[in-house]
C-alpha cells in the first residue's frame, strides 16, 4: 500500500508541475484524428448522449490536464482505424485520490461480451462489477504478479471471475496480466520529496480497474463508441492509464486535477 | 422599416441582412444557455432552430413588412445556413466538418445575389 500511496501522491506533484489544455474539437473532427486518441465530453451525464453533444474536448496523447469539477466525467476512445477491424480490450486502470475515508478501495468492472474457453459457468454476456472490501490496490497488484492460475486469481477476489476473453478474440486478458502490475515506480523516486506530508497521510486512494471489450472499426459510425466514465465527487485528483494488449496507439497515461 | 434586399450590399452583408437580427439574437442566446447541459443539447437546438426558422417569415411578414414571398424562401435559407455554417445540432452529426459549414456559407453568398438580381429585375 504504502509503495502506491507514495507514488500516487507523486503523481499530484506532477499535476502542480504542468497542466495541458484539452483541444475543443466536435464528434466529427475527433473519430477523424489518430485512433487512440481520448477525448473529454464536458457536461454530459447520460452514456446515451455522449456522442450527441456539443463539444469534445480532445486529450493530448498523455499528461496532466485541471478539470472543471463535475459529479461524472465521459471519456471517449478514438477506435477507428484505418486497417482491417478486430476485437480486443482496453485495460482502464482508474487511481483516485479521494477526499473521504474509503471502505472500498477496490473496484472492479468488465463490459458485456466476455468468455471463457474451458469454464461453462462463467457468463460474460453482461457487464459485471464488484466492490472489494477486503483487498487492496496492492494486494490486487500482488495477485497478478504471484498468481499463475487464473482459478486461484477467481478464488483470491472472492469468486467474483474478471479476467476473460473478449467474444471473438484470440488471447485473454489474463496471458497479459503482466500489464496489471504497478507502474508508479517509475514516477514516485523523481516526485516524492515535492509532496506535502499531510497530503500524504489523508490520501485515500481506489483502485477502479476496468477491462473493455471493443471493436476497432474502420467505418465512420457510432455504433459501438469505446466510453468510459469517472465519477468526480470527492475526488481531488484521478490517475487514468489506458492500454491496449494488441495496438501501442491506444496507450495513455492523464492525470487529472479538479477547480 | 422595410427590409428589402440592397443589391448594393456586399455578399457577405447581404447574408447577415437578411435575417433578422431578432431570429439571430434569440438562437445565440438559446444556444449559450444550452451548451452546458449536454445531455439535451442536440434536441432543443433542434426543436428551437425549427421554431426559429418558423419564425423568419412572420417576422418578416408583420414586423418588417417584406411581402416578397421569394425574399422570405431566400432569408428561411440563410438562416439554416447560417445555423450550419456555426454548428450548432450539425456539430453534433459524425459527418459534419466545421470546413463544410464554411464552404456553404460561402458559396450561399455567391448564390443569393442571383436571387436578389432576379427579385431587383421583378422589381423594374
Amino acid at each position: 500500500m504504502k509503495r502506491t500511496i507514495s507514488a500516487s501522491l507523486a503523481l499530484l506533484a506532477m499535476v502542480s508541475l504542468s497542466s495541458f489544455a484539452a483541444t475543443p474539437t466536435t464528434v466529427g473532427l475527433f473519430y477523424r484524428s489518430a485512433s487512440g486518441n481520448v477525448a473529454l465530453v464536458p457536461n454530459v451525464t447520460r452514456r446515451e448522449n455522449v456522442l450527441s453533444a456539443p463539444q469534445f474536448l480532445q486529450l493530448g496523447e498523455s499528461g496532466a490536464h485541471q478539470l472543471r469539477k463535475q459529479d461524472k466525467y465521459w471519456f471517449v476512445v478514438n477506435h477507428r482505424v484505418s486497417g482491417p477491424t478486430e476485437i480486443s480490450y482496453l485495460g482502464v486502470e482508474i487511481i483516485k485520490i479521494m477526499n473521504i475515508p474509503l471502505g472500498s478501495p477496490l473496484y472492479l468492472i468488465r463490459n458485456k461480451n466476455w468468455t471463457r474457453s474451458n469454464d461453462p459457468d462463467f457468463d460474460g454476456s453482461k457487464a459485471d462489477s464488484r466492490t472489494f472490501t477486503g483487498i487492496t490496490q496492492t494486494d490486487f497488484y500482488e495477485l497478478h504478479e504471484r498468481e499463475s492460475q487464473l482459478s486461484n486469481f477467481d478464488a483470491a477476489l472472492e469468486g467474483f471471475k474478471w479476467h476473460a476473453r473478449p467474444n471473438g478474440a484470440s488471447e485473454d486478458s489474463w496471458s497479459r496480466r503482466s500489464l496489471w502490475l504497478p507502474t508508479f515506480d517509475v514516477l514516485s523516486e523523481d516526485f516524492h520529496s515535492r509532496f506535502d506530508p499531510p497530503i500524504e497521510q489523508n490520501a485515500n486512494l481506489l483502485l477502479d480497474a476496468r477491462l473493455l471489450r471493443f471493436s476497432t472499426t474502420n467505418k465512420l459510425n457510432t455504433e459501438n463508441p469505446v466510453v468510459f466514465d469517472v465519477t468526480g465527487a470527492n475526488t481531488e485528483a484521478v490517475y487514468i492509464k489506458i492500454f491496449s494488449p494488441d495496438a501501442p496507439e491506444f496507450d495513455r497515461v492523464y492525470f487529472l486535477t479538479f477547480h | 422599416m422595410p427590409r428589402q434586399i440592397d443589391v448594393s450590399s456586399h455578399y457577405s452583408e447581404k447574408l447577415v441582412k437578411l435575417i433578422p437580427t431578432e431570429i439571430i439574437g434569440a438562437y445565440i442566446a438559446i444556444e449559450g444557455m444550452v451548451r452546458s447541459n449536454g445531455d439535451v443539447y442536440m434536441q432543443v437546438m433542434v426543436a428551437a432552430s425549427i421554431v426559429l426558422l418558423l419564425l423568419v417569415p412572420l417576422y418578416l411578414t408583420i414586423i418588417f413588412r417584406v411581402n416578397n414571398k421569394a425574399q422570405i424562401v431566400v432569408t428561411m435559407l440563410s438562416f439554416l445556413v447560417w445555423i450550419f455554417s456555426m454548428g450548432g445540432p450539425f456539430a453534433t452529426q459524425l459527418w459534419y466538418l466545421p470546413v463544410y459549414g464554411s464552404v456553404v456559407l460561402v458559396l450561399w453568398t455567391l448564390i443569393v445575389p442571383l436571387f436578389n438580381y432576379e427579385l431587383d429585375q421583378q422589381g423594374d
